[in-house]
């Protein structure tokens, strides 16, 4: 869990050990956001290759930023807060994808095909 | 499983004898991460439903494909990630003894950034109605306001907590109370930008795609 005082100061190891893990987050951030900008907007790869590049990009940053800048990592301090993530994925799995599904079968069980109701 | 968070919780329990103040800041942060987490469960539901409606809710407005384009956001996307880079070298500067004045120059650096990512995504709705493309044209533009607004409001009222902050600070002084609620505002900032990153990543990447 997350402390708001040391006893070191700025000049102290730990303090340019616990930066190099915010340099860390941020470069790779930039890099994975620039990759997938170039990728979505590019047309190297077809459209759906692309959509599952993206998404893979995505899930890998949103990892490396929980990582860097919210300090969830396999540490025992850190543990409470790693299974509180994990949990709340778990929700957010059953509830986004199971949202996804019920509305996308409606939607073919009222013959409205991708594109929506034009016409209509 | 269980029984691990079960010793987990014994040894947080022992540890409170110890440090008794340290742990209760650990507690109100905990407790503000169990907040940061239903939050999250709330965007995602709303990107459920923004998928849905950008699925089969188009009706006779533009698709994603028409309607977005990748210069903006990309900047706006660039902004916010810098601004949350800029929070976590406040906070920790903090943590080990930096000056007030160090903090709050980061601060204000961050709260900036956060302004310019609102301001780019404030003209780009104004852009976008302007043209027609007001929530009412189709199922999934109302989708599109709703999501990117809800993480736009979140973003402004991060900005306004971080001004009435630094006002406590110039107040106040520096405190253990005011560490700890800068420490909360900098994991809700962080959190919004891993929100943006599934937003800018479903929206805009996927939306140029579609």
């Amino acid at each position: 869990m997350s402390h708001i005082n040391s006893d070191k100061g700025m000049d102290s190891g730990e303090y340019k050990h616990a930066m190099a893990r915010y340099v860390w987050g941020f470069a790779l951030s930039v890099v994975l956001t620039l990759a997938g900008v170039v990728i979505a907007g590019g047309g190297v790869f077809g459209a759906s290759l692309a959509w599952s590049i993206v998404g893979i990009l995505a899930i890998a940053q949103l990892i490396i930023q929980f990582w860097a800048f919210m300090h969830v990592d396999l540490s025992q301090e850190a543990r409470p807060d790693l299974y509180l993530v994990m949990f709340t994925f778990l929700i957010i799995i059953l509830m986004a994808a199971g949202t996804v599904w019920v509305l996308a079968d409606l939607a073919s069980r009222m013959g409205m095909g991708p594109g929506g109701m034009t016409g209509m | 499983m269980s029984a691990t968070m079960t010793n987990t919780g014994a040894a947080g329990h022992t540890a409170s004898h110890d440090h008794g103040h340290h742990d209760k800041t650990g507690t109100v942060i905990f407790g503000f991460w169990i907040f940061l987490m239903s939050d999250l469960i709330a965007f995602s539901l709303m990107i459920a439903n923004y998928a849905d409606a950008e699925w089969h809710g188009i009706a006779n407005g533009p698709s994603p494909h028409e309607l977005f384009s990748l210069g903006l956001p990309t900047i706006e996307t660039m902004a916010l990630l810098i601004s949350t880079f800029t929070f976590g070298i406040c906070t920790l500067g903090m943590k080990y003894g930096a000056s007030m004045k160090r903090t709050i120059g980061w601060l204000v650096l961050t709260l900036a950034l956060g302004a310019i990512f609102l301001g780019i995504e404030l003209y780009e709705f104004h852009e976008f109605w302007t043209d027609g493309n007001t929530p009412q044209v189709s199922g999934f533009l109302t989708a599109y306001y709703s999501l990117v607004g809800l993480h736009g409001l979140h973003v402004t009222s991060g900005i306004i907590w971080g001004i009435i902050l630094m006002v406590q600070m110039k107040h106040f002084g520096m405190n253990d109370l005011l560490k700890s609620r800068l420490v909360r505002l900098g994991l809700f900032w962080h959190m919004l930008d891993i929100v943006w990153i599934a937003l800018f990543t479903k929206v805009y990447l996927m939306g140029v795609l579609s």
